[in-house]
Parts: structure tokens; C-alpha cells; sequence
């Protein structure tokens, strides 16, 4: 009973605070309206599907314990289509018409390096990008935050790893755009840093799967290993086109090309294709946010476990975290401010870290393989 | 004629005995005996009998090559099959071999190479001929080949595999040495590890220092059993190298981490000095098992090249084995064509028996020949002169148109002498008859003229007695009449005479 009392008092006040504070957009005494602009169709679709099962598993949990402060959380979603041209539009819209609080899980380097020409400048803190180029984090702006490594990460571990099971060719396979470039310079800075260079190219274009010339250009050098910069559709008819044609290769893709989508999409031929990632192995228990993530997805319904799923609900995670640090007195500085405060935040053995001068928040890669039962193997 | 006459001495005597010998053979050679033989029944015996004992003596001939090809194709099918029994154990024997190779067994190696060679070199055989144990063995027969060929195509590709597992057989084998290094250090970095995980703790260490040191337990374990995995599987999988090679970049990580601290990694350098003495050891254990590692991987695609053609090997070796059976069983009715070889036997020995008992023929049925020409010389020699004798029966009655028929027979020159006879006679007989003719027709003209002359002179009579001088002109009458139709009655048997001599001159 008294208890009851006691939190009837705490939302009572609650719900006077913002009126005093001067109420921040997308925040009300018992919701806070947080927007997600990503790719929910064409080829890429899975990718912002799976960001967005993450985060609604988190806000869903959260929720269900009473929210942050009192207020639940509330998702509204844009589709850019992983087309830049329509990215600054998706972020406008949310900020402008639905007035979101903040922003979260966004997919994609050529549609984000769009749409943080409207966030950054609209001072709206955006949490966790499904991208690891160079171009999203410097310069560093203070509204953005990472949560996965960089590309460059990725690239430098997948290098080693080449290297280091004996690989000496190496290709690069790349959408022709921002994101592949930022992965083939990751490649690139690898490889000079051992003095070595890349034995080929191949690129095709974003939302295509026109692969042939790729294959023919990389196959041509029988390379060991071919680092695929790109998302599952186009990486996967590379990869089958590839083993048609004879090749031997390793084939390494990095995080962004959605691990799941590319191994169902690969059936038979996704044997001993390997991933880089930025999230720890979601089929795992041994680490505990993957065990909530687990029990969080089940119970929104989610029952397909994934890596993009997990780094969306990494990215809740590292959001909710922000707004409790916040406060109760909840504004988008505040919430900057205690974000770039956040030092060593143990997610459940993924660990984040910003700082004023570091938004990259994790360097956190590991890498993976599909095995012959189509199951991932790190 | 002449070859016959000297038989006709015998005629006589054996006249009594072909009766007799005629009777007993005549019911027993039935239609063979006695008759000529075909072809060459019209030569003489002698050439009959050379020609017969040249023929036995080809059979006889044929029978001894016949007798001695057999023995050799009995050989050289013998050396075939056991040929192809040996490639039928060899074939098992190679795919053993590489198995054991492709582990990195130096032995292995060695039994691999021979029986590449061995095998080699009796498909060699097989195909071009050549002496194998002590035999000279020619090419496989053309009715073989297509299964010596489809044995050969599986050969040459288990060879080309062969060949290339050999080919890194310094490399097998270095993998080999390296996973048993792996082996032999990991008892000790197992250890280790235990070790500094159990000291982590003891001495507090920080949780995700314990939870790094735990997991080198983990890697050690792992690294071990993929090595392991990688050397001995059939199938490099490409995911036992890929963690193998990450696990090893995990464990080396970690370690610095553990020993420096790092950043990305969230580890803080260990300061507990018994536990970095620890970490010390592990580290210096590790380079070895490190080095190892990076020699297995790095020969990965070796090692992988060299698993598929040990399994390429594997799976054809049943193929092999097939075709090899089917070469066998090739040669095995190669060697049924020997029954062609017993079958020519028979014949050319039946032939040569055939000619044995023709020779044998031949002899009698001379034999017989010459009892039966002298009898029927002697019957025809009587045939004939009962035929000359019947022919010139009519002579006897003074028949000189009778003709005596000349035959070849004995009788030939006696008939020839008798119509010579009779042509003679009757050319006589004709003389005559014309002569007699010559003389009637004489005869007849002086009676003419006498008839003439009687008158005339009867007129002249009566013409004297009319004028007187009768005397003078009778007397110059006899002389007139005796000049051309001869004297008058008198004097006309005297001139009958004349003729007959002259007709008789004539």
C-alpha cells in the first residue's frame, strides 16, 4: 500500500517536471518518442528490419519494468530504402513532423552520411549507426554515437585473420559507393600497414545484384581471399557466381552485410564463408546481454536470433542507458552530455565507452564463420 | 598301252584271287574303296601317295605350332591375369597409402611412391608389352583393349593424384612433425593455462581477467583438436583452419594483453608478479605451438590439394578396382579363345589321320587297281578276238567288203594286217573281173567281124564261081581277117588266148 502511495507521489511529480523544465520535444511525462530511420525494402530491407526487432525487443523490456523515469518508450520508423536521395527526407520527417526526442539504429554509410546533414545540425542526438565508415565518425560530431566498431576494426582483424590461415592473394569485392569505399580503404590501410597490396578489385552498384564483372575481374587473379564490402543480396550472388565460376577463395564480409540474411541466402554455398562482427555471438549465453537479449527477443516474438538484432538491442541498451544518466530532467544536451560521460558502460559483457572527444563507443570485432549446418561458428 | 603291258604277265595268276578279294573287300569299303579319291584321284599313285604324305606331314606340322602358340597364349594369359591382380592390390594398397600420407607419414611416402611405380609400370606392360617375370610379354590383345583403356583412365587420374600427394611430401610431412609439436606442447600450455586461470582467481583478478584466463583454457583445447582435425580429416574444413587461425590470433592477443594490457581488448596489464612468470612461460611455450600453426596454415592449400587427391584416390580406387576386375575378366575370355586352339587341334590331328588312312587307301586301292586292269586286259584282250574273229567270219565265204574294226587293243595290229589282206584280194578280185569284161566285148567284135566277113566272103564266092579265079582271092583273105579281128572260128580260140595272158599281165 505504501508503496503504491509512494510511486502514485514520484509519477505525480513526475508528470509536473517537464511543464516546470520547459518540456523537450518528444518527451512527455509518460512517453518518449524516438524516431528510426532505416531501410525497411528492396534488397537490403532485412538490415533495418532486424535493427528495428532489437531495439523494440529493449524498449519492449524496458517498458514492461515501467520505462525510464516513468515514461515508456515509443519507436517511429522511416523508410529511406538505402537510398541516400531519400534519407535527408526520412530524417526530416521524423525530427520535424513526428518531433522525436532523439534518434537510434540507423543503417547504411551512403544514407547515413545523408541523413546526419539533417540530424547534426537539428542538435538531435542520434545513437548507434549500422555502419563503420570513417566518413560518420570524423569528424566527430557531438550528436552522433557509435556503438560497433569501425570498418577499420573490421577490415584490420579480417586482414590478420587472412594472413594468418595462410592467405596471400587477397581481393576486394565493394559496393560502389560511400560505404564500400570505406571499407576498401579499411582493406587498404591494412594491407600497407604490412606492406602489402590488394591482387584485385570488383565493385557493382548499391541495390543492384549486377555482380559478373566483379567476377570476372577478381576471379581472374584466383585470389586466396576476397573481402566483400556489402549488403547480402549482392554479396551472396558474388559468392555463388564465385564458386560457380571455380574459385577457392575465402570469401570475408564485414558486419553490415547482415550475417543471417546472407547465410539463408547462401544456403549450401554459405559454407566457410566468414563474417566480421561488432556484436558477441547472439546464439551464445555465455555472454549475459546476449542471454537478455534472448529472453527479450522471445518474448517480443522475435524467436530468430541475429546479429543485427542483437546490435539493435545493444544500441536500446546503450540509448536507455543514456536517458537513466540523463535524469528525469530529460534534454537532448543532457542526454549528450551524459552519453560523452559514459566510461567503461558494462552492457553485459560488451562494453562502451564515449568521451567528449570519442564517440566510437566500442572497438569490439570478432569474427565468424558459417558452418556445414549453416550455423555460425566463432 | 605301255605302262599296262607289264601287268599283263600277271593277268593269269591273278586271275583266281581278285575273285576272291573282291568278294571279301567290296561289301566292307562299300562306297570308299575302290573308288578314286577327289581332286587328285586322277594323278598316279605315286603322286598321290606324295601328295597324301606331304599333307600329313603339314597337319602334323600344324599340329605342333597349334600345340605350341596354345602353350605360349596359356602364358602370357597367366602373366595377364596375375598382372592385373597385383594392380588390384596395388590399387588398395596406393589408397592406403596416401591416406597415410596426407597425414604426414614418411613411410606412407615411401609405399606410395612404389606402388605408383609398380603400378605404372605394369600398365606399361598391359599396353606395350614387355618382360614380366621372365616372360616376354607382347601388347594386350585389341579385344582387351577397351577395358585395359577404361582401367588405364582411371589409372592416370589416381596417378595424377598420386603424383601430387607425393609432390608435397616435404610439406605432408613437415605438417605432420608440426601437429605432433602442437601435440607434444600442449599438455604444457594446457597446464599453464590451468594454472594461471586457477592463480587468477585465487589472487582476485578482475572478472574479465578471470573470464580471459578461463577462455585460454578453452583455446588451448581448441587450437589442439583443429590442428589435429585439419591433419587427419579427409576434408580440410574450411572452418577448422579459419578458427584455428583466429584462435591462435585470440590466444597471442590475449597473452600481450594479459602481459601489456591493452585497450580494444579491455584488458589491464597483470602486475602479480608470480602470475606474469606464469604468463612468461605460457609465452615462450606458445611461440613453438605459434610457429607450428603457422606452418599448418600456411600450407593450407597443400594440405587441401593434397587431401582432395587422397580422397580422389579413395573414391577412384573402388572405380580401379571395377575396371581392373573387368580387365580380368577380359583377359579370362581372351583365354577362352584357346578352345579355338583345341578345336584346331582336332581338326588338323583328324586331318592328319584322315591323310594317314588315305595313304593307307591309296595303297590298297593300287593295289586292287592293278588286279583289276590285268583282268579286264585279259577279258578284253579275248573280247577282242572273238570280236576280230566274229568280224571276219564272212571272209571264209569270200566276203572282201568285210572290214576288221582297228581298236587300240591287242588285237588293233591283226586286224590291220587282215584288211590290208583283204583290200589286196578284192583289188586282184576286180582285176579280173574287168579283164574278163574286156575280152567278151572282144570276143563279141570279132564274132562281128567274122559274121561281117563270112558274108562277104560268101557274096564273093558266088561272085568267083560266077568269074573263075576263086583260088588267088581266098587266100589273101586270111591274111586280111587275122589283122584286125582275128582268124575265123579256128583261129579265134587262138586270139581267146592271147587275151587271157594279157589280161593276166595286166
Amino acid at each position: 500500500m505504501t508503496h503504491s502511495i509512494t510511486r502514485w507521489l514520484i509519477t505525480g511529480l513526475a508528470a509536473l517536471a517537464p511543464a516546470l523544465a520547459a518540456a523537450e520535444t518528444g518527451v512527455t511525462n509518460d512517453r518518449i518518442l524516438v524516431g528510426q530511420a532505416a531501410v525497411f525494402s528492396g534488397p537490403a530491407a532485412q538490415l533495418g528490419i532486424q535493427m528495428r526487432n532489437g531495439i523494440l525487443s529493449y524498449f519492449n523490456y524496458v517498458n514492461e519494468r515501467g520505462g525510464v523515469n516513468g515514461r515508456k518508450l515509443e519507436l517511429v520508423t522511416e523508410d529511406d530504402g538505402y537510398d541516400p536521395a531519400r534519407a535527408q527526407a526520412a530524417s526530416r520527417k521524423l525530427i520535424e513532423e513526428k518531433k522525436v526526442f532523439g534518434l537510434l539504429g540507423y543503417v547504411g554509410t551512403p544514407t547515413g552520411t545523408e541523413h546526419i546533414k539533417v540530424t547534426a545540425p537539428a542538435k538531435v542526438p542520434l545513437v548507434g549507426m549500422f555502419t563503420g565508415a570513417e566518413a560518420l565518425r570524423v569528424p566527430m560530431s557531438r550528436y552522433i554515437f557509435h556503438v560497433r566498431a569501425s570498418y577499420y576494426d573490421e577490415t584490420e582483424k579480417i586482414v590478420e585473420q587472412v594472413l594468418s590461415v595462410g592467405g596471400k592473394k587477397i581481393a576486394v569485392f565493394y559496393q560502389d559507393d560511400g560505404y564500400g569505399q570505406a571499407g576498401l580503404q579499411g582493406v587498404q590501410i591494412a594491407m600497407n600497414k604490412r606492406n602489402l597490396k590488394i591482387d584485385a578489385l570488383g565493385k557493382f552498384e548499391r541495390n543492384t545484384l549486377k555482380v559478373e564483372e566483379a567476377v570476372k575481374s577478381i576471379n581472374a587473379v584466383q585470389p586466396d581471399a576476397v573481402v566483400m564490402i556489402g549488403a547480402y543480396a549482392a554479396c551472396a550472388a558474388f559468392i555463388k557466381q564465385m564458386k560457380a565460376a571455380g574459385s577457392a577463395a575465402t570469401f570475408y564480409n564485414v558486419s553490415f552485410v547482415g550475417s543471417t540474411s546472407l547465410a539463408s541466402a547462401l544456403g549450401k554455398d554459405g559454407v566457410g564463408v566468414a563474417i566480421s562482427q561488432v556484436v558477441p555471438f547472439p546464439w551464445g549465453t555465455a555472454v549475459p546481454v546476449v542471454k537478455e537479449y534472448q529472453s527479450a527477443a522471445t518474448k517480443s516474438g522475435y524467436k530468430d536470433f541475429n546479429f543485427g538484432a542483437l546490435e539493435g538491442f545493444l544500441v536500446a541498451k546503450v540509448f536507455v542507458e543514456g536517458l537513466k544518466r540523463t535524469g528525469k530532467n530529460l534534454t537532448r544536451e543532457g542526454f549528450v552530455d551524459a552519453l560523452e560521460k559514459m566510461q567503461d558502460y558494462d552492457a553485459g559483457g560488451f562494453y562502451v565507452s564515449y568521451s567528449p572527444k570519442n564517440h566510437a563507443g566500442s572497438k569490439f570485432v570478432d569474427l565468424t564463420i558459417i558452418s556445414h549446418d549453416g550455423k555460425f561458428l566463432r | 598301252m605301255a605302262l599296262k603291258l607289264p601287268f599283263i604277265g600277271r593277268d593269269a595268276k591273278a586271275d583266281a584271287k581278285p575273285a576272291k578279294s573282291k568278294a571279301q573287300a567290296a561289301p566292307r569299303a562299300a562306297g570308299m574303296a575302290g573308288r578314286p579319291l577327289p581332286l587328285i584321284g586322277r594323278m598316279t599313285t605315286g603322286k598321290q601317295l606324295q601328295i597324301l604324305t606331304g599333307l600329313l606331314v603339314l597337319f602334323l606340322a600344324a599340329d605342333a605350332v597349334i600345340v605350341a602358340l596354345d602353350t605360349r597364349q596359356g602364358n602370357f594369359g597367366t602373366q595377364w591375369i596375375a598382372s592385373v591382380g597385383k594392380i588390384q592390390m596395388l590399387s588398395q594398397r596406393l589408397a592406403k597409402a596416401a591416406q597415410q600420407a596426407s597425414q604426414g607419414n614418411r613411410e606412407a611416402f615411401k609405399q606410395l611412391r612404389e606402388s605408383r611405380d609398380e603400378f605404372g609400370s605394369l600398365m606399361k606392360v598391359l599396353a606395350d608389352g614387355g618382360v614380366l617375370a621372365g616372360v616376354s610379354l607382347p601388347p594386350t590383345p585389341e579385344a582387351v583393349r577397351p577395358a585395359l583403356e577404361s582401367l588405364n583412365r582411371e589409372w592416370l587420374k589416381t596417378e595424377k593424384n598420386a603424383s601430387l600427394v607425393i609432390g608435397e611430401e616435404k610439406n605432408l610431412v613437415a605438417l605432420g612433425q608440426a601437429v605432433r609439436s602442437i601435440n607434444n606442447n600442449n599438455p604444457t600450455l594446457q597446464e599453464l593455462a590451468d594454472e594461471i586461470s586457477a592463480l587468477s582467481v585465487q589472487q582476485g583478478g578482475s572478472a574479465r581477467q578471470n573470464q580471459i584466463t578461463s577462455q585460454m583454457m578453452m583455446l588451448t583445447q581448441r587450437m589442439a583438436k583443429n590442428a589435429n582435425t585439419m591433419l587427419a580429416e579427409e576434408v580440410v574444413d574450411p572452418e577448422v583452419a579459419f578458427l584455428l587461425g583466429k584462435d591462435t590470433n585470440t590466444y597471442r592477443d590475449t597473452l600481450q594483453g594479459l602481459l601489456q594490457g591493452s585497450d580494444s581488448q579491455r584488458i589491464s596489464r597483470v602486475s602479480d608478479a608470480e602470475l606474469r612468470g606464469k604468463l612468461g612461460e605460457l609465452e615462450s611455450s606458445f611461440k613453438d605451438y605459434q610457429v607450428a600453426v603457422a606452418n599448418i596454415l600456411g600450407n593450407q592449400q597443400r594440405l587441401v590439394n593434397a587431401k582432395r587427391a587422397t580422397r580422389d584416390i579413395f573414391n577412384q580406387s573402388e572405380n580401379v578396382l571395377t575396371a581392373a576386375a573387368q580387365l580380368s575378366a577380359g583377359y579370362e575370355k581372351d583365354q577362352e579363345k584357346r578352345q579355338v586352339n583345341f578345336v584346331a587341334l582336332g581338326v588338323v590331328s583328324l586331318l592328319a589321320f584322315v591323310m594317314l588312312l588315305l595313304v593307307g587307301k591309296v595303297y590298297i586301292d593300287d593295289s586292287r587297281h592293278r588286279m583289276e586292269d590285268s583282268e579286264k586286259q585279259s577279258r578284253s584282250n579275248q573280247d577282242a578276238i572273238l570280236r576280230l574273229l566274229d568280224e571276219i567270219g564272212n571272209l571264209a565265204n569270200g566276203d572282201l567288203t568285210v572290214r576288221a574294226k582297228v581298236t587300240e587293243e591287242v588285237t588293233g595290229a591283226i586286224a590291220d594286217s587282215i584288211n590290208y589282206t583283204i583290200d589286196e584280194l578284192r583289188r586282184l578280185v576286180t582285176g579280173i573281173t574287168s579283164a574278163a569284161t574286156e575280152v567278151t566285148a572282144a570276143t563279141q567284135q570279132a564274132q562281128n567281124v567274122t559274121g561281117q566277113l563270112l558274108q562277104a566272103a560268101q557274096k564273093q564266092s558266088n561272085e568267083i564261081q560266077g568269074t573263075g579265079r576263086v583260088d588267088g582271092g581266098a587266100l589273101s583273105l586270111r591274111v586280111k581277117t587275122k589283122t584286125p579281128a582275128g582268124p575265123r572260128e579256128e583261129t579265134v580260140s587262138g586270139s581267146l588266148a592271147q587275151a587271157v595272158s594279157s589280161t593276166k599281165k595286166g
